[in-house]
């Protein structure tokens, strides 16, 4: 996992002509000393890039997607970020668990953490053939923080004050006040991606809409058909791994039952579903295709699925009530039966491979309905019928959900299930979208189906959100004695310039939301995907966000 | 006729008024608020400050009716907005959509037609004999298959045992055959008992008996005399479901990937996408009234009676 010195890591295919493919890594230098500057390399070295297409395939790899490819403007939400990400480059990358350069071969970061100079590699081009220099990623980056405010979900765009230009290939950025994830940030898909002159409208403003949709990312777009397909090609110019496939063509199939019959029927080489968990590709289609000679594979773990306890309202307000709902959920007959095995059971709320979160001493509750039921009875709730009483009043908790999703409303009725055996009525809430939204903005719940960001979002993105009262995750911990003082310590945190503090601090969060017992993890979600291994191989997820077909190889 | 015409399109005005008023209406009416579909649909997490902004940038904060007219003021333009996820103009969105669906019910009615009609007469003809049993239980077989069951079954027999035809999209005319197929199974059950039940109750007429007597051939009769009379029930039953046909095509087209009206509706009901639910409640309801007027005007042609009554 990546720590504080960002090791650079080179991923460009070399020696292609003669030895054909190969991935090569190296170290590269960096201060473990978070208070010292540091120069960092990244992995789009030209010395690394890909020294041409000759050898790659003419062939093209056709991929099912939930979704048209939207409108292309890497400045906003209106496209899936995978798609985003195939056509813009961010200043860095996250790659397999580190944060890589991207536009950005190297950056020196000062001493105080507020100022990040990045260097470019000057033999970078957009797909159009124009440079990418200082001048355009200044343009961009002036053109995202003119509407900073609607970002600022991400702490880079609450403390991210200017860019300025060095000289023709360096450009600094001015912070108010340190973010250690800054990096981590700038890899995201959206909104700071850098496209090219010819992508900004004539008044220069990208909120609504751009010109075209120009930037140096691995592909260029060739063709589309609205609410059909997208065809992108490859782009000679990328200056990291250029994709074996010359064509990728993406085909907009909402059902996923429906996409998995076009790949039996090889009109799509892959399907996946990157929400995970069986949102879209439930565990019977996914074990049916492996069964039929695909390669279904699962992506390592890269979020978790949770239930957050309301800590201010209801029943859940008790520290002890929370507890024994912890311990009376049966994890591993949810990971089985709700979600046919596809994912594995959570312990944490962080996987432990996210940054600033290995840590042996947080609280596992571990499924054991006698605890449950003795943690109960301490308190004070007896059973009285089926469920149990306290003062009078019934132990009914509300479970608030999205009803248009499935999985999520039998996961619900198997921790009714799992409650009812300890004496606790769990009341399941399915509510639209909206509702569900506003309803957890304002704490009306007692338990809610919630999940952590997932890379590269968690920990800085995720963690910054449970200071805004627009979160769930806020709701849910507002009643905790402890809560300014977790506010206080993600701020701390997010604005560290020592590694060590930082890691203390995200100790204190997750040490003081295990004890509370605000969340109970369930499962790791994991990607699942599919495809056909006579068209493609090579195929990795690493992220709920991003894929990286650049790295897929044609057969 | 042309005074009935325009009498019809004038009556469009107080309809579509009130079908402005219900669009509107109902759209507010919707769970959760305005701004923040605006922003969840953008993928922008809402907070206190952004819900502001967007209340005042969108005009969210004037008093309803002044809201209403000037939405009004606009649709009469058929301009609905902009759309809140896809950011194009409502009404773009909406034609290119509707384009899909007209090919798919079109396409889909032609196969009704084609069918029905073939199945009625011999139904009629053999009347209670092995050929109209038959027609029976293929017509009870069709009404009771939903489409979201019968869709899967077709592509698994024509698509992926066979391989004859693709499983999704709207690339080529090949693309059209099974949700085609899927969409008219229903109504080719319906309309065949329908024709079937009209023909025979009009083939115990006078006039048939006086046509035979005539010496007519029976053929002339049916074709000529008899099928002419008997598709008017069928007719106005068709002018209705094809209304249907394109509005409750979204299940056919989300089976199939089909771009059309219903998958749109769709994505946007769940995107809270409120200028396009309003521009697609008002194209709907503007399709419904003009296929009923044209199945008017139909049934006038085919029944000379009727003229009198206009």
């Amino acid at each position: 996992m990546k720590k504080r010195r960002l090791k650079a890591v080179i991923l460009g295919l070399t020696s292609a002509a003669v030895l054909g493919v190969s991935l090569a890594g190296c170290g590269g230098s960096g201060s473990s000393d978070g208070n010292q500057s540091e120069t960092t390399t990244g992995s789009s070295d030209s010395t690394t890039s890909d020294s041409g297409s000759s050898q790659k395939s003419d062939k093209t790899l056709t991929v099912a997607i939930t979704e048209d490819v939207g409108t292309l403007n890497p400045h906003s939400y209106g496209s899936p970020m995978c798609v985003q990400a195939l056509i813009y480059e961010g200043m860095t990358r996250y790659v397999n668990d580190e944060v890589v350069g991207g536009i950005a071969e190297s950056w020196d970061i000062s001493d105080d953490g507020k100022e990040y100079t990045f260097h470019l590699d000057k033999k970078n081009v957009f797909s159009d053939g124009t440079p990418v220099n200082a001048d355009i990623v200044k343009k961009n980056f002036d053109a995202v923080l003119k509407y900073k405010d609607e970002h600022n979900w991400m702490e880079m765009f609450n403390v991210l004050e200017k860019v300025e230009v060095v000289d023709d290939y360096t450009v600094k950025f001015y912070l108010a006040e340190p973010y250690d994830g800054l990096l981590q940030e700038l890899s995201l898909s959206r909104p700071e991606r850098i496209g090219a002159e010819a992508m900004f409208p004539a008044d220069g403003d990208t909120k609504e809409k751009i010109a075209e949709p120009i930037g140096s990312g691995p592909w260029k777009l060739s063709d589309r058909v609205e609410g059909q397909y997208a065809v992108f090609e490859r782009n000679e110019n990328y200056h990291g791994t250029v994709p074996d496939f010359k064509y990728l063509k993406l085909i907009v199939i909402p059902d996923m039952n429906t996409a998995a019959n076009s790949l039996k029927a090889g009109e799509v080489d892959m399907i996946y579903d990157l929400a995970g968990h069986g949102t879209e590709m439930t565990g019977d289609t996914f074990n049916e295709l492996k069964g039929s000679g695909f390669v279904a594979e699962l992506s390592d773990p890269v979020s978790t699925n949770t239930i957050a306890l309301n800590s201010a309202d209801g029943p859940t307000k008790e520290l002890e009530v929370r507890q024994a709902i912890a311990y009376a959920i049966d994890k591993e007959s949810i990971a089985q039966n709700i979600y046919s095995g596809m994912v594995g059971t959570a312990d944490y709320l962080m996987s432990k491979d996210t940054t600033y979160c290995n840590f042996d001493d947080l609280t596992v509750y571990t499924h054991d309905e006698e605890k449950a039921k003795s943690i109960l009875d301490q308190a004070g709730w007896t059973m009285d019928g089926d469920y149990r009483k306290k003062n009078g009043e019934e132990l009914k908790v509300s479970f608030l959900y999205e009803g248009n999703n499935d999985a999520i409303k039998n996961l619900g009725q198997a921790l009714q299930a799992n409650l009812k055996k300890v004496g606790v009525n769990l009341e399941l809430v399915p509510e639209d979208s909206t509702v569900f939204y506003e309803s957890q903005e304002k704490g009306l719940f007692n338990m809610i189906q919630s999940e952590t960001w997932g890379m590269p979002f968690d920990p800085y993105s995720y963690f910054s959100s449970f200071r805004h009262p627009s979160h769930a995750d806020y709701a849910a911990q507002s009643g905790i004695s402890e809560k300014a003082q977790v506010d206080q310590s993600v701020t701390d945190m997010l604005h560290a310039t020592d590694p060590k503090v930082a890691e203390e601090k995200s100790h204190y969060i997750l040490k003081t939301l295990s004890d509370e017992s605000v969340y109970v993890p369930l499962v790791y979600t994991q990607v699942p995907y599919v495809y056909n291994g006579d068209v493609v191989s090579n195929v990795t997820f690493n992220t709920t966000v991003d894929v990286q077909f650049e790295e897929f190889k044609a057969k | 006729m042309a005074k009935y015409v325009i009498k019809r399109l004038l009556i469009l005005i107080p309809i579509l008024f009130l079908v402005s008023i219900i669009a509107f209406g109902l759209v507010r009416l919707m769970p959760g608020n305005a701004e923040v579909a605006y922003l969840q649909a953008a993928g922008i997490p809402p907070t206190e400050e952004l819900i502001e902004t967007v209340r005042k940038d969108m005009g969210y904060d004037r008093p309803l009716l002044v809201q209403y007219f000037d939405w009004l003021g606009k649709a009469v333009r058929l301009d609905f907005g902009i759309s809140y996820a896809s950011k194009k103009v409502v009404s773009e969105e909406l034609f290119g959509a509707l384009q899909y669906t007209a090919k798919l019910a079109g396409f889909s009615s032609l196969i009704v037609l084609a069918v029905s009609i073939p199945m009625g007469i011999v139904s009629a003809v053999k009347s209670n004999k092995a050929p109209d049993n038959v027609n029976r239980v293929v017509a009870f077989v069709g009404a009771s298959m939903p489409s979201f069951w019968l869709g899967p079954l077709l592509v698994q027999l024509f698509s992926l045992t066979l391989g004859w035809l693709p499983v999704q999209g709207a690339m080529s005319f090949r693309h059209l055959i099974l949700p085609s197929i899927t969409m008219s199974v229903l109504y080719i059950a319906t309309y065949s008992r329908l024709l079937r039940n009209s023909l025979l109750e009009n083939i115990s007429k006078r006039f048939v008996t006086y046509s035979r007597a005539r010496g007519v051939s029976e053929n002339k009769i049916i074709t000529n005399h008899v099928l002419r009379t008997s598709m008017i029930p069928v007719v106005t039953t068709f002018g209705i479901n094809f209304g249907h046909m394109i509005a409750g095509s979204t299940i056919v087209e989300v089976l199939f990937s089909w771009p059309g009206l219903g998958r749109l509706i769709i994505s946007s009901i769940a995107a809270r996408d409120f200028p396009m639910i309003q521009g697609y409640i008002v194209l709907m309801a503007v399709i419904f009234i003009l296929v009923n007027l044209a199945t008017d005007l139909i049934t006038v042609v085919l029944d000379p009676r009727m003229r009198e009554a206009l």
